[in-house]
């Protein structure tokens, strides 16, 4: 399945595969983020890294961590 | 993942793995907070508190807490921010505090180094580089920022600094003066700030002590308060970069790392402070604040530059 996925922190906006039934902890470990550094939010709503993902979900990292 | 209070839909997840729905989870951050007030004594009923905003959400969102705790004696609560003089980054900072704190009615005083020192930050760091002052932008706006408003709650008469660090941001800095072995400066840390009572200091208090920088943005979040992730320009030049990045690997190898160095932190802190407790302080002789040294750190920073502003340079 296909997941969109907008990072803040680097302001990209990446296509990522990921195997069914998929959580966003899973999509973390993909992307080489930890989850402390973000908060996730899909389609919408916040969630946690045990969410599970479907096919076609949007999901936005917003970073945790302040700009100085 | 459904919250374990109720059936709702989880926003968090605890170290211990516990999902917590919105309701639950601003029950959760709020205790947590009303609990470091009590348990360190860092506001009592009455006193007047000026808190710190950088325009960020941590002390956004703690204004915001400290805003809504004393709505019977709000005249006891203002913010205050200073603009360093950042081309691209405060003012961006500030445009969105500002409108806050009108939308709430909160009182804010808004600071300028250039109006304050006669320079602004930008032109700090530019005379520092082109005449090898070795003086570091983060160091620079550190000592300026917090002599002002220590300056400015002192006139006004408030009692306590509140400011938006949290359980992150004090992992670092005691990462940070382990590694370079500054132990005095870990002296000074805590959920309320100083080794040493001076007329002349206003305690700095920090509410969110606690609360992971996760935790804070969610808060943030739930309470319409934006997140935004506008750099400044001389975060790159950060040795606090550095370790808040080798500090989240760890964490995401260890969960709860960063709460362990925290809380074994405070187990040695009342020793540190009594190490500490002894040094002499003195009075700045260029200004009159207390300082560890004849004149001030901020005082210092003033004399090494102004002489290159006079030159036009």
């Amino acid at each position: 399945m296909k997941i969109k996925v907008f990072i803040q922190r680097s302001g990209e906006t990446k296509l990522i595969d990921l195997g069914e039934n998929s959580r966003i902890g899973d999509l973390l470990k993909s992307l080489g983020i930890s989850p402390s550094e973000i908060v996730p939010v899909k389609n919408g709503a916040i969630v946690t890294e045990r969410e599970i993902l479907r096919d076609g979900d949007e999901v936005k990292l917003l970073s945790v961590v302040s700009g100085g | 993942m459904v919250c374990e209070e109720c059936e709702n839909r989880g926003v968090y997840l605890s170290l211990s793995g516990k999902s917590l729905c919105s309701k639950h989870f601003r029950k959760y951050f709020e205790t947590k907070v009303m609990r470091t007030i009590k348990k360190y004594d860092l506001l009592r009923y009455g006193e007047k508190v000026l808190v710190a905003c950088s325009g960020g959400k941590d002390s956004t969102v703690l204004l915001n807490f400290l805003w809504n705790l004393v709505k019977k004696k709000r005249e006891n609560v203002a913010a205050i921010a200073v603009d360093e003089g950042i081309a691209g980054y405060r003012d961006i900072k500030l445009k969105g505090l500002v409108k806050f704190c009108n939308e709430k009615e909160i009182p804010l005083h808004v600071y300028s180094f250039k109006d304050y020192y006669g320079f602004t930050l930008d032109e700090a760091v530019r005379i520092s580089k082109e005449n090898r002052l070795d003086l570091k932008p983060c160091y620079i706006c550190g000592v300026l920022r917090r002599n002002l408003i220590n300056n400015v709650a002192r006139e006004l008469g408030f009692s306590k600094v509140a400011t938006g660090h949290n359980l992150d941001d004090e992992a670092q800095t005691i990462m940070m003066n382990y590694l370079r072995g500054n132990p005095s400066l870990l002296a000074r840390l805590g959920p309320k700030t100083g080794v040493i009572s001076d007329e002349g200091f206003v305690q700095r208090i920090k509410p969110f002590y606690f609360c992971t920088e996760k935790e804070d943005t969610i808060y943030a979040l739930l309470n319409g308060i934006e997140v935004d992730f506008v750099q400044c320009p001389y975060h790159v030049e950060n040795y606090r970069l550095e370790i808040r990045d080798f500090l989240n690997r760890l964490e995401s190898i260890i969960p709860g790392v960063k709460h362990g160095l925290v809380n074994n932190f405070l187990k040695i802190l009342p020793l540190l402070k009594r190490e500490f407790s002894a040094l002499k302080i003195e009075k700045c002789k260029v200004c009159g604040n207390p300082s560890a040294r004849n004149t001030c750190r901020a005082c210092m920073i003033k004399m090494r530059i102004e002489p290159f502003l006079k030159k036009g340079n």
